[in-house]
C-alpha cells in the first residue's frame, strides 16, 4: 500500500495507521473484535421484521433476528440460515422445512418449529406488508416434531416462490415473547430479540443504535464484530464528513450524494463498493394514469418511451451506477429476464410520429397536450429524473408541469386519490415477480394500496397471465407465464421502466466481507470483520 | 421633501452603490427573456461544466446540463416581484394598522397590537412554511405567507411615532376642527409618521427575498420556475466537487440582498441626517 500525502501530513499517528493497515492487508484471516461504527439515516418505529420487511428495518435487525434461509452468489441462489433444508411438493399444496439444531434466542429459551409455525401463521401472513401477498394462502403449519416444519397451502402455491421470498420475507420471531398481548404493540417490536449473531443492547433515539456479539451464537466462532453501533446522522453530508474522519467505517444504501462518490473514492482508505444490493434492485419508472384519455392511448405511452433517452438517465443522473430498464424484471434475475421485447428507444421523431398519429398535432404555442407530473419525494434520482422527464417531454410537445409534494402527500395523490398524469415511481423487485411487481399490472385493487397499480389500467389478457402464474407449481411454466407478462408489458406499456439501480456502500478498507451476497446490508453480517 | 430625502440618500456613498445594485438586478429581470429567449431549463451542455470553460455558458451547467446563468437570469424576477410585493402589502398594512392604533387607543390598540403579538410570537418563517404548504407556491400564495408576519414591526415603530404625534398642537387643532379621528389619523399624523417606517422596508425587502430562498430551497416554491433558492439546494448535493452550481446563485442572492441593505442604510443616514 502506497504512502499517502495525507497521512503524511497528519503526522506520527497517521504513519502508524498506515503501517498497520499495510499489514492488514497482507492479513487474510479473520480476525475477531473491534467495534464497527455504520451510518443510520432511519429509525423505524416498528424493528419487527417479521411486520415490517422493508430495507430500513432489515438493516439494523438483520443482525438480531434471522430469516429462514439468506441469498448467495451463484448455486441455487440460498444459503440457509435457520433452515437447513426446504422441500416443497409436486402438487404445491406443501413446504418441509427442516430447522437448524442446537440453535438459541438471546434470552437462552431454545429455537424451534413452534417458532416458526407461529411467526407464520400470526405475522407473516396477516401483518406484514408483503407476506400478506405471498402466504395469502397459507393454511397450517404442522409442528410434527421440534425440527420439523410443514406449510400447508389452500390452493397449489409454487414453490419457487416460496423460496424466493425465504431471505426477505421469512424472519422468525419467539413464540414465547408474542404469543402474550397485543403482536403490533408488543415491546419486542423495539427491543428484538432474536437467534442472530447479534443481541439488541440499547437505541437512544436521535442519537445510536448498539448491536452487541452474541456469544452463544450457532455457528462456532461468529460473529467475529464485538459491537455493531448505528449512528443516526440524517444529513448526507455529514455521513461523508464521518467516513473521512473514520468516525464511522461504513455507510450503506448510498447515504453519500452520488455527486461525492467520484471523490471518496480517492480518499486513501476509503472504498465505494457497488456490490451486494442486486437482490434488492429499484427500478425507476414513469406511472401513467390510463384515466387521461390521451394516456390512455398506448400509441402515446410509447412516444413518451422513446422520448426519454435512458443513457443520459443513467450516465447523469445515476452517474454510471445504473442499467436501463426495459421492463418489470431486471436483468439480474436470470430466471425470469427477457430481451426481446419492443424496442424503446431514444427516438424522438418516432415519438412524434407516435403523437401526430395518435391525433395530438402541436398546437400554436408548440405543446400537444399538457399532465401533470408528480415525482416521487424519496430519492435524489427520482427528483432529478422529473426535471429531465419534463424537458424530456416538452421537446415532443408535451407540455409537462412538475408537481412537488412531501411523501405523504405523494402517496395520497398517486395512490388512492389519482390525482396526477404521469409520476416517477421507484418500485422494488424482491427477486419474484409475484412479491411486489405483478402488483404493478394487475386490475381491481382498492384505492390507497401504495406502490400498486393505481394507474387505470386494466387488461384481462394481463390479468389472466398473473393469475394463471400465481397458482402454476410447475416452475417451467411458471417462468413461461411470466416471460409472456413481460411481453404483453412491453407491448401494452402500460408503465414504463427507465432504469434499474441499486446502491453504493461506502466503507473503509479495514472493513472486510462488506458486499458478499446479494443483499449484504440487509443481511446477517456475521462473517464482518476489521483488520486492524 | 421626499425629493430632497432620495438626493439626500443618493448622496451616501451606501445608498448610491445599493440603487445601482438593485438598479441592476432589475434590468436583468426584466431583460431575461430576450437574453435567453429559450426555456432556461433545457439542457444545453455537458452536466457540471465549470463556468468560463465554454462561453455560450459563462458559469458553467448543473447536474443535468443547464446554463446556470440563463436559470439565475430567469429566477431574478419572481424573487424580486415576490419582495417588493411583500414590501408593499406589509409596509401598507403595518401603516394603516399602527397609526389606528396609535390614535384611537383602547380597544382598538388592544386589539391590533395583541394580534401584532400573536403573531411576532410565531417564528416568522414557520408562519410562512405553513401557509405556503397550504395555499401552493404561486405568488399570491408566497406574498401572503411572508407579509403575514412582516406588517408587525412596521405597525409597532408607526404606532410609537403615531403617539407621539398625537398629542401635538397641530393634530388636536385638527381635531378640534371637528374631523373624524381615523381620517386625521391617516391624513394628518401618518405623513409625518411614515419616514420612520421607511428605513424598515429595506430590512422587509431583504427579509423577504431570504425567506423566499429558504422556501425554494426546502423544495416549497414553485418548481417550474427557475428559482435561486431551489438552484441553491441542488447545488448543495455536489458542493464538494462542483462548488460553482451552490456558489454562482448564492452571489446572486447576497448581492441582491446586500443591495437592498445598502438602500436601507443610505435612506437611514438621510433620515437621520435630517432629525439632527
Amino acid at each position: 500500500m502506497a504512502l499517502h500525502r495525507r497521512d503524511i501530513l497528519a503526522g506520527a499517528t497517521a504513519m502508524t495507521a498506515v503501517a498497520l493497515t499495510g499489514k492488514a492487508h497482507g492479513q487474510t484471516t479473520p480476525r475477531s473484535g473491534g467495534i464497527l461504527t455504520v451510518a443510520a439515516d432511519t429509525e423505524p418505529r416498528n424493528l419487527n421484521p417479521a411486520m415490517v420487511a422493508s430495507n430500513g428495518v432489515f438493516y439494523v435487525a438483520s443482525k438480531v433476528i434471522e430469516p429462514l434461509a439468506e441469498m448467495v452468489e451463484g448455486g441455487d441462489g440460498l444459503a440457509p440460515r435457520l433452515a437447513t433444508r426446504w422441500e416443497g411438493s409436486p402438487d404445491g399444496r406443501t413446504v418441509t422445512f427442516t430447522l437448524r439444531e442446537g440453535v438459541s434466542w438471546h434470552d437462552g429459551r431454545p429455537f424451534t418449529s413452534a417458532d416458526v409455525a407461529f411467526s407464520a401463521m400470526r405475522l407473516w401472513k396477516p401483518l406484514q406488508n408483503l407476506g400478506r401477498i405471498v402466504f395469502k394462502n397459507l393454511e397450517a403449519v404442522d409442528t410434527p416434531d421440534a425440527r420439523t416444519a410443514v406449510f400447508r397451502f389452500s390452493v397449489p402455491t409454487p414453490f419457487q416462490l416460496v423460496r424466493n421470498a425465504l431471505p426477505g420475507l421469512a424472519s422468525v420471531v419467539p413464540k414465547h415473547l408474542y404469543e402474550v398481548g397485543e403482536i403490533a404493540t408488543n415491546p419486542a417490536n423495539t427491543r428484538l430479540v432474536g437467534t442472530g449473531p447479534f443481541r439488541f443492547a440499547e437505541h437512544r433515539p436521535g442519537e445510536f443504535y448498539r448491536l452487541e456479539k452474541n456469544p452463544s451464537y450457532w455457528e462456532a466462532g461468529r460473529p467475529y464484530l464485538d459491537q455493531i453501533i448505528y449512528r443516526v446522522l440524517p444529513d448526507r453530508g455529514a455521513i461523508a464528513a464521518a467516513l473521512e474522519a473514520n468516525q464511522i467505517q461504513l455507510a450503506a444504501f448510498s447515504a453519500v450524494p452520488l455527486a461525492d462518490m467520484e471523490r471518496l473514492a480517492k480518499v486513501p482508505g476509503i472504498a465505494v463498493i457497488p456490490q451486494g444490493y442486486d437482490g434488492i434492485t429499484y427500478q425507476l419508472t414513469v406511472e401513467i394514469n390510463h384515466r387521461r384519455k390521451e394516456l390512455a392511448d398506448a400509441r402515446v405511452r410509447r412516444a413518451i418511451a422513446h422520448a426519454i433517452d435512458r443513457k443520459f438517465v443513467v450516465d447523469t443522473i445515476f452517474l454510471g451506477y445504473a442499467k436501463p430498464s426495459n421492463g418489470p424484471v431486471p436483468a439480474f434475475d436470470k430466471q425470469f429476464h427477457i430481451t426481446d421485447v419492443p424496442d424503446t428507444g431514444f427516438d424522438r421523431r418516432r415519438a412524434e410520429a407516435l403523437l401526430d398519429e395518435a391525433g395530438l398535432p402541436r398546437a400554436a404555442n408548440g405543446m400537444r397536450f399538457s399532465v401533470r407530473l408528480l415525482p416521487a419525494p424519496w430519492f435524489e434520482q427520482t427528483r432529478q429524473f422529473g426535471d429531465y422527464l419534463r424537458q424530456a417531454l416538452r421537446a415532443v410537445g408535451i407540455d409537462a408541469q412538475i408537481v412537488n409534494n412531501d411523501p405523504a402527500a405523494h402517496l395520497k395523490a398517486v395512490y388512492t386519490d389519482h390525482a396526477f398524469d404521469l409520476a416517477i415511481g421507484s418500485p422494488v423487485y424482491r427477486n419474484d415477480p409475484a412479491i411486489s411487481t405483478t402488483i404493478l399490472y394487475e386490475s381491481g385493487l382498492p384505492a390507497g394500496v401504495p406502490f400498486s397499480n393505481q394507474y387505470g389500467y386494466a387488461s384481462p389478457a394481463m390479468d389472466g397471465l398473473i393469475r394463471r402464474a400465481a397458482s402454476a407449481v410447475d416452475p417451467a411454466e411458471r417462468t413461461t407465464l411470466y416471460r409472456d407478462m413481460q411481453k404483453l408489458a412491453g407491448t401494452d406499456l402500460p408503465l414504463i421502466h427507465v432504469a434499474e439501480f441499486t446502491f453504493l456502500t461506502v466503507a473503509r478498507r479495514s472493513v472486510m466481507n462488506v458486499a458478499n451476497n446479494p443483499r449484504w446490508a440487509t443481511s446477517h453480517w456475521a462473517d464482518t470483520w476489521l483488520s486492524a | 421633501m421626499r425629493d430632497s430625502l432620495a438626493a439626500r440618500m443618493l448622496g451616501t456613498s451606501a445608498g448610491l452603490a445599493g440603487v445601482l445594485l438593485l438598479l441592476a438586478a432589475a434590468i436583468v429581470a426584466l431583460a431575461a427573456p430576450w437574453l435567453f429567449p429559450a426555456d432556461p431549463f433545457d439542457i444545453v451542455a455537458r452536466p457540471l461544466l465549470r463556468p468560463f470553460s465554454q462561453m455560450q455558458h459563462p458559469l458553467g451547467t448543473d447536474r443535468l446540463g443547464r446554463d446556470l446563468l440563463a436559470m439565475i437570469a430567469h429566477g431574478t424576477r419572481p424573487s424580486l416581484v415576490t419582495a417588493l410585493s411583500v414590501a408593499a402589502v406589509a409596509l401598507g398594512i403595518g401603516l394603516a394598522a399602527g397609526a389606528l392604533a396609535g390614535m384611537f387607543g383602547g380597544l382598538a390598540d388592544e386589539l391590533i397590537m395583541r394580534l401584532a403579538d400573536a403573531l411576532q410570537t410565531v417564528p416568522s418563517f414557520v408562519v410562512a412554511l405553513a401557509v405556503v404548504s397550504v395555499l401552493g407556491p404561486s405568488l399570491p400564495g408566497l406574498v401572503t405567507a411572508l407579509s403575514l408576519s412582516a406588517w408587525t414591526a412596521p405597525a409597532r415603530v408607526v404606532r410609537a411615532e403615531v403617539m407621539r404625534l398625537r398629542g401635538a398642537a397641530f393634530v388636536e387643532s385638527s381635531l378640534l376642527l371637528g374631523r373624524n379621528r381615523a381620517i386625521v389619523a391617516l391624513q394628518v399624523v401618518l405623513p409625518n409618521a411614515v419616514t420612520v417606517a421607511l428605513a424598515l422596508a429595506a430590512v422587509i425587502v431583504a427579509g423577504a427575498l431570504l425567506s423566499e430562498a429558504a422556501l425554494s430551497f426546502l423544495g416549497l416554491g414553485d418548481p417550474n420556475r427557475p428559482s435561486w433558492g431551489a438552484l441553491i439546494a441542488e447545488g448543495r448535493q455536489v458542493m464538494r466537487t462542483a462548488p460553482h452550481v451552490i456558489i454562482a446563485p448564492g452571489v446572486a442572492l447576497f448581492l441582491t440582498v446586500l443591495a437592498v441593505s445598502l438602500v436601507g442604510e443610505g435612506v437611514a443616514k438621510a433620515l437621520s441626517r435630517r432629525t439632527r
